[in-house]
């Protein structure tokens, strides 16, 4: 966190006070030249006289409203002694420029912030707080802040790869090992070993912000949260449900499979589960990360388990089943309607063709492919094929 | 007399240029009508309150023998002239019989799971989707049913 702080120095200087009043007279430099000198009255600054050690003394008159705290500041000759002739506070201290433009510089952590631009700018909510409290407060809700970046956790994937030259080859090393296959265009590869390694990324903090500006943290903090593509926005948008996905982002049921497993699935999925069934023996049959129920005397929402998946941290999973939802608007009546089929016609996912040609994936594997790398055009018609052969693959 | 004359002529200008531009705007006729069997099982309204929220989504049964590129732009061309509004329109037609919905009051499902398991029920059909999105109108179809190419076809606008 200290990072995202500007450095200060220190001077040491020292203080006279009247042994009469209590109040500060003089101020003493470090090496003990007189630099200020105040003078009272009725217990309140009237006048300072300030040293610049071998230049010149000033004297500057102090006026002071004692209701509102506005602060004029008049020299000699009775003229306004800085550029801004006064200054105003508001209710916390945090000096108010007498200029209107919306930004200002930086303030001092010494003296305080200004309501422009409190300490570094950040938001929340609309409200100015200091980043360095805005990553403490991130911190709190499990978000890494380090630096003034935000720390997204991800998962490295690492694979070591043996290219098969014919199928011959790969059944050979399907009988003998089992395991993953990848097609890349048209060769083929065996996954030797698999790994997923903790990884991060970092989303940087704005370091500054206009006061009247939009939250640039909060939508740093959005971004993060969601990490949403940027094509994939153009691909929702052009299927036209872009602004759907958004409200239900904000809104969507997420059902937690763990905390309700042992109700009746006939509560939430109406007819699709067999009767008698639980909520957890029923989504655990299905053998999936997430399960998207919509319409028809169904809870509508996307159910997980939190013990498998943290669906809400996983933006690509979740983005994926949330445009179930969106899309398509309405649902054929007096049926069960498949959702992945529809959404992969609709953002044109041909269904990648398996091994040598053998099968093809489903279109709940092509939707998924398509979202899990990020919306990637290429991941459409032809390019980068991608087909993994469980024991039922290849016969 | 000269007053007259003009008149006259700006009337005739006038008419012509509204007549030449209510030629350009699409109506369906009895020529746009397609010259093939098709049956609209599905026409239904999202409940959307704005009315530019709004998606319309259809169904079509084809039969199966008229499947072609040619009929399907007839057909999508007459719907699209037929029903104008909202500016988001969905056509999927589909040429096999147990795809087609029941005419039941009740109202459907949708499920959707993160890995749905491969199913020949899949694949040996043909099917086609329209999409309007504004001004600009697709459809995607299956040339062939023994491998998972899609066609993209432009009605109008940008391809997307």
């Amino acid at each position: 966190l200290g990072t995202s702080t500007p450095s200060f120095g220190y001077t040491n200087e020292y203080k006279i006070y009247s042994s009469v009043t209590g109040k500060e007279i003089t101020t003493l430099s470090d090496t003990g030249e007189k630099t200020k000198t105040s003078v009272y009255m009725n217990g309140s600054v009237i006048a300072e006289m300030g040293f610049d050690p071998g230049v010149y003394h000033t004297v500057q008159f102090k006026h002071t409203d004692p209701v509102s705290g506005v602060e004029a500041e008049t020299n000699v000759s009775g003229t306004g002694s800085n550029s801004e002739g006064n200054r105003t506070f508001e209710a916390f201290g945090a000096e108010i420029p007498s200029y209107s433009e919306a930004s200002a510089e930086v303030p001092s952590y010494q003296h305080g912030g200004s309501v422009l631009n409190p300490e570094h700018g950040c938001e929340v909510n609309g409200g100015p707080v200091r980043c360095d409290r805005l990553g403490i407060w991130l911190s709190g809700l499990g978000i890494p802040v380090v630096g003034g970046v935000i720390i997204q956790e991800t998962t490295i994937s690492k694979a070591n790869y043996l290219k098969l030259n014919n199928e011959d080859e790969l059944a050979n090393i399907f009988a003998n090992r089992g395991g993953i296959f990848e097609k890349h265009g048209n060769e083929m590869w065996f996954v030797m070993s698999y790994s997923e390694e903790a990884g991060i990324s970092a989303v940087e903090l704005g370091s500054r912000a206009k006061g009247t500006d939009k939250s640039q943290a909060s939508r740093l903090l959005t971004k993060a949260q969601t990490s949403i593509s940027q094509d994939c926005i153009n691909a929702l948008k052009k299927l036209g449900v872009w602004d759907r996905v958004q409200n239900l982002l904000k809104t969507e049921k997420l059902y937690d499979v763990d905390t309700i497993q042992n109700e009746p699935a006939s509560h939430y999925f109406a007819n699709l589960a067999a009767k008698g069934l639980d909520v957890g023996t029923y989504f655990d049959s299905l053998h999936r990360d997430a399960y998207t129920v919509r319409g028809k005397g169904n809870k509508t929402g996307i159910y997980y388990r939190s013990s498998n998946v943290n669906l809400p941290s996983e933006p690509d999973l979740r983005l994926h089943e949330t445009t179930h939802l969106a899309y398509p608007t309405v649902l054929p009546a007096g049926q069960t309607t498949y959702l992945d089929e529809i959404l992969a016609k609709a953002l044109n996912l041909e269904q990648q063709a398996g091994l040598f040609g053998r099968n093809k994936e489903s279109w709940s594997d092509a939707v998924s492919r398509y979202f899990n790398n990020k919306c990637d055009p290429r991941e459409e018609q032809g390019g980068w094929q991608r087909a993994i052969i469980d024991a039922g693959g290849v016969k | 007399m000269m007053d007259k004359v003009f008149a006259l002529v700006l009337m005739m200008t006038l008419s012509c240029v509204a007549f030449s531009q209510a030629r350009r705007v699409r109506e369906p006729s009895c020529e746009t009508e397609p010259p093939f069997h098709y049956l609209i099982v599905q026409n239904a309204l999202s409940d959307d309150k704005r009315m530019s929220d709004r998606h319309r989504e259809m169904i079509v049964f084809l039969d199966e023998t008229a499947f072609s590129e040619e009929n399907l732009r007839l057909l999508f061309v007459h719907l699209a002239m037929k029903y104008p509004f909202p500016k988001i329109l969905d056509v999927t037609v589909e040429t096999k019989w147990n795809r087609i919905p029941n005419p039941y009051a009740c109202p459907g499902s949708g499920v959707a799971e993160s890995e749905q398991p491969y199913s020949d029920d899949q694949f040996g059909y043909h099917w086609s989707l329209f999409m309007r999105r504004g001004k600009d109108e697709i459809f995607r179809y299956n040339p062939d049913v023994n491998n998972g190419h899609i066609e993209t076809v432009t009605l109008a606008g940008k391809p997307f």
